[in-house]
């Protein structure tokens, strides 16, 4: 009997296929070099670029950066602060 | 070098299995069980030593993994500290701070699942070192993984299975049926699965079809941190110890362009069958996918209520 199954796939690093994905090597951070801004905040969420507090529901949200470059983010219960 | 240097994951499919399987050797030198004086996630003290939060005293803080499983652009691992104080937990934070934390997952999971590559937001807690946790204080995490894992999938292939939100029939089946309903409210009901899968499994679902915390009403968000936390002390209470579980957050998947289904619930598997006996799975459960329990779900939840009563 025929061997019928499909011949094994090799999939380049970063392509997707039926099976998922290979995630490639990241490149090494710089300490204290912040990455780049992430995307896909809704507009007018937070300023790009800086790290002005912002708001959600009841919290205020302040983002930083570690020394390593990793994003910090900072909530705070504003309902606290009321008086 | 430090472990943010050399993350580097990769992710390789499984074919005989049919799913992704996550290598992230630098997680192999996470910090593993420290001493309270060196608590990465406690505050960084005058003159003590750094901690991963820079800061005296913080409410709740959220931060990349510095030994993540997912990274961008290919995903993300984030750490989420419920608070400053290292012997608190989920079920005894402040009542107005574990709301405080239902609204940091809910921004988590639209600022994360925005994101193209991220195809699920998945938002757990592992407890107890019976359950691999490699640090006390409290807290959860948050991935962000780049394809849709297993068992939200087979929650989706559920829905289609039952021809609705699997979810929305099995939680009013069980406030029909009853017998293993734990806590029920206007919009919040914690039950132990007809077939559970663990001794002391418990599900908790919003009773209005919710597909993630961003459809929530502020109330509701409000009814569901006071119902996580009378469940976690109603755990601690069963066996009179800290109870050991993971807790994992189910949503609607994010993947982009794509509305797949899927009902907010969270669910507790907890390893303990007795207060000294864990429930390992092992040939069966492993080797065929098939759990084998020691205890009917209709008796481990009169055990339980009887706990949630002695708690309060």
């Amino acid at each position: 009997m025929p061997d019928e199954r499909p011949p094994p796939v090799v999939r380049p690093a970063g392509a997707r296929s039926a099976g998922g994905v290979y995630l490639p090597a990241v490149a090494p951070s710089t300490p204290g070099t912040p990455p780049p801004e992430p995307t896909g905040s809704e507009p007018g969420e937070r300023t790009p670029g800086e790290h002005g507090d912002e708001r959600y529901g009841p919290l205020r949200i302040t983002r930083t950066h570690k020394d390593d470059g990793r994003e910090l983010i900072f909530f705070s219960d504003i309902r606290d602060e009321r008086p | 070098m430090s472990g943010r240097e050399r993350a580097v994951s990769e992710l390789r499919f499984n074919e005989l299995r049919g799913e992704e399987v996550a290598y992230a050797i630098h997680r192999q030198e996470r910090t593993f069980l420290p001493t309270r004086e060196h608590c990465p996630l406690c505050p960084t003290l005058p003159g003590g030593p750094p901690t991963e939060i820079p800061a005296e005293s913080f409410e709740i803080v959220v931060f990349e993994n510095r030994f993540p499983a997912f990274e961008e652009p290919h995903g993300t691992a984030e750490v989420v500290v419920y608070t400053d104080d290292h012997d608190l937990s989920l079920g005894t934070l402040p009542a107005a701070r574990a709301e405080a934390l239902m609204w940091v997952w809910r921004q988590r999971y639209e600022e994360l699942g925005a994101r193209d590559e991220i195809d699920y937001v998945y938002v757990f807690e592992n407890r107890g070192v019976e359950v691999g946790v490699t640090l006390h204080h409290p807290h959860g995490q948050i991935y962000g993984y780049p394809f849709l894992p297993p068992v939200p999938a087979l929650e989706l292939a559920a829905d289609a299975r039952l021809g609705g939100c699997a979810v929305c029939r099995l939680s009013s089946d069980e406030l029909a049926d009853g017998r293993r309903v734990l806590l029920a409210d206007e919009s919040i009901v914690a039950y132990v699965p007809q077939a559970a899968r663990w001794p002391y499994e418990v599900h908790l679902a919003l009773r209005e079809h919710r597909p993630s915390l961003l459809q929530c009403e502020p109330r509701e968000l409000k009814l569901l941190a006071g119902a996580l936390q009378r469940l976690v002390r109603g755990f601690d209470a069963l066996f009179a110890r800290p109870f050991p579980y993971v807790m994992a957050v189910h949503q609607e998947p994010t993947r982009s362009g794509a509305r797949l289904g899927g009902h907010l619930h969270a669910e507790f598997y907890p390893p303990l069958r007795t207060a000294d006996k864990l429930k390992y799975p092992a040939g069966s459960e492993q080797g065929a996918g098939t759990f084998i329990s020691d205890v009917l779900p209709e008796e481990s939840a009169e055990h339980l209520r009887g706990a949630l009563a002695r708690a309060g």
